[in-house]
């Protein structure tokens, strides 16, 4: 199974992968858990990357299958499968950021973890704690991008297909992503230092 | 060259190899500028990190559902699916109830001689004209007079009268 997951993973199978799609396009729901198979563990990780937290990484990549599996039937013949799923995972994401900072500002709302680390914190970190920490201190819309090119490996016509722009427009946001990163990144790193 | 210029080329480092110009004008900015170099440096570490950066173990209760469906066991569906299932049964029933109760005011208002129509106070109405193919017949809410027939038409012709 694990090798299956990985021979379509790498796009040495296109041809079954693409008749899978087909499968599931017509309503075939093996052939969609086949796709789930193979895009469940991307996808949790690329969530939980972007959210922080392991639950509502799992709930959110749910909502991404259930979306999918919705729309399916109604996509185009050629629909290029990772992409698609990629964007609905982005905007599922970016969405659960807009509710978590709405709710901020309701006094009596349910109260959410938080994940951004403060500067005074980043001595305890290890490397990648503090990645994981800059990550979380930069815009939703700036971690996807980074995090689908660097953590998913996505090349970047990919993430242009994703973010329904041209690539030399992916390749302006994945610049001005890298650039609040390595600031975010850098600070916590002096913070780190200058407390040792 | 600008810092700006410098630092978007170390960008596009990771989407394609440089030409030997563009090397050459960005090793020399890079050896005279502070910043930029800890930019570079910051930048190779820290997509270096976000590379490595571990997945997150498959829920096994998830992973035993895919096997499941994968070793042809239709029963198990993987979770996704078992919601989206769950949802789909939950209409299902609700349109079998709703079909189930309806059924049984048909028949229990068959069995007092009274068409459904009645309890629900819709009459049939018949629209049609000599060239039309045939007669259409829609439901439209009943007066009092209608469900009482006898004295509706009574009331009708002494009106005209």
């Amino acid at each position: 199974m694990e090798r299956n997951t990985l021979v379509l993973a790498e796009g040495k199978s296109r041809m079954d992968e693409r008749a899978l799609i087909g499968d599931a396009q017509a309503d075939d729901s093996g052939a969609f858990a086949t796709l789930f198979e193979v895009y469940y563990g991307p996808i949790t990780s690329y969530l939980y990357r972007m959210v922080g937290d392991r639950d509502t990484a799992h709930d959110l990549a749910q909502d991404t299958f259930l979306k999918a599996y919705r729309v399916l039937g109604r996509t185009d013949a050629e629909l290029n499968f990772r992409s698609w799923l990629y964007r609905i995972a982005t905007n599922t994401a970016i969405s659960y950021h807009r509710r978590r900072q709405l709710l901020r500002w309701l006094p009596l709302g349910p109260s959410t973890p938080e994940p951004s680390i403060d500067l005074r914190q980043a001595e305890r970190l290890g490397e990648r704690e503090l990645i994981e920490a800059a990550l979380s201190r930069i815009k939703p819309s700036h971690s996807s991008v980074l995090l689908m090119r660097h953590y998913q490996g996505l090349p970047v016509e990919k993430i242009a297909e994703v973010l329904g722009v041209s690539p030399n427009v992916a390749k302006a946001r994945l610049f001005r992503a890298r650039k609040a990163f390595a600031r975010e990144y850098e600070a916590l790193a002096r913070g780190r230092e200058d407390r040792r | 060259m600008s810092c700006e210029r410098a630092r978007s080329l170390l960008s596009e480092q990771f989407e394609r190899s440089l030409n030997p110009d563009e090397l050459n004008v960005l090793r020399d900015h890079l050896n005279t500028c502070a910043s930029c170099s800890r930019f570079s440096e910051t930048l190779r570490s820290g997509m270096a990190g976000l590379a490595a950066l571990p997945s997150i173990p498959a829920n096994p209760r998830i992973r035993s559902a895919v096997d499941g469906v994968s070793a042809g066991k239709r029963g198990q569906q993987p979770w996704a699916l078992r919601r989206l299932l769950g949802q789909s049964m939950e209409v299902a029933t609700a349109v079998a109830v709703l079909t189930l109760v309806a059924t049984l005011m048909f028949v229990v208002a068959g069995g007092q001689g009274r068409p459904l129509q009645d309890m629900l106070g819709l009459k049939p109405v018949t629209e049609g004209s000599p060239g039309t193919s045939g007669p259409v017949s829609v439901l439209a809410p009943m007066s009092a007079s209608d469900a009482t027939p006898g004295i509706g038409r009574d009331v009708e012709a002494r009106d005209r009268r």
